[in-house]
């Protein structure tokens, strides 16, 4: 029987399954494969609308395309999360005041301390984000923490031996 | 603030049992938030038709080539720097 590993998007690697020009392997090998238990946090959907605005706003797509990319997005998560390819963990209190904890502890951004917390509130092993997090929280985190931030950007051969690890 | 209006909608007892197991479930809160979901749903489904993608790829090669300002969700961070 194959070892169940729980898993954590970080919404940048949620939003390379949709928008980055460099497919992101292991996200989409994550989301399919059923011992890998895939989950991230409501707050995502709302980090997912705000890319999409951004790239609006500078002009980077129309409001078309983006209206576009705000239905497919959202609809594609809620078949992911009703085909339990996907956990979408709520916010809570205690979320927020764990998250308060990690802001000073590693001098990190609101936003990756709730996604950090939502991570090891779930007992995640891996933690899944884009190359910019990854330098961003990969050396902060990995001594103190248990979990392993994998950058989206990794090959899928070396993705397997880290889980073949556990 | 969405100004809401009432609806009556006539269903039959098969469907009124349903509905209440849903909510006895505590799936949903009220027979109306249950036939609100069903709704929100069929919205979705019209919604959908006008997208010109049925794949995360056909996304991903829609915007293959466009010239990109942002990187990735990074700079949604960079105004706490």
């Amino acid at each position: 029987m194959m070892k169940k590993i729980e898993l954590y998007l970080e919404s940048s690697a949620l939003w390379a399954l949709y928008y980055e020009e460099q497919k992101s392997e292991i996200v989409e090998y994550s989301i399919d494969k059923p011992n890998i238990i895939c989950s991230s946090s409501n707050w995502t959907l709302l980090e997912l609308q705000r890319g999409i605005q951004k790239r609006f706003n500078q002009k980077e797509i129309t409001e078309e395309e983006a209206e576009h990319l705000r239905v497919f997005i959202e609809t594609d998560i809620h078949r992911l999360v009703n085909k339990r390819k996907l956990i979408l963990q709520p916010i809570t209190e205690e979320h927020i005041h764990q998250a308060r904890v990690l802001i000073p502890k590693y001098n990190l951004y609101a936003s990756d301390a709730l996604h950090l917390t939502t991570a090891l509130l779930k007992t995640s092993q891996l933690l899944i984000v884009d190359d910019y997090h990854f330098k961003r929280l990969d050396e902060k985190i990995k001594v103190e923490q248990n979990i392993e931030v994998i950058p989206v950007t990794m090959a899928l051969d070396d993705f397997n031996e880290i889980i073949e690890s556990f | 603030m969405t100004k809401l209006e009432v609806a009556s909608v006539r269903i039959t007892e098969e469907e009124k049992r349903f509905l209440e197991q849903l909510i006895s479930q505590g799936k949903f809160s009220s027979v109306s938030e249950a036939l609100k979901a069903g709704l929100y749903e069929l919205m979705k489904e019209e919604r959908l038709k006008r997208v010109p993608w049925k794949t995360r790829d056909e996304v991903r090669k829609y915007f293959y080539g466009r010239k990109r300002i942002i990187k990735g969700l990074e700079d949604l961070h960079d105004e706490e720097d």
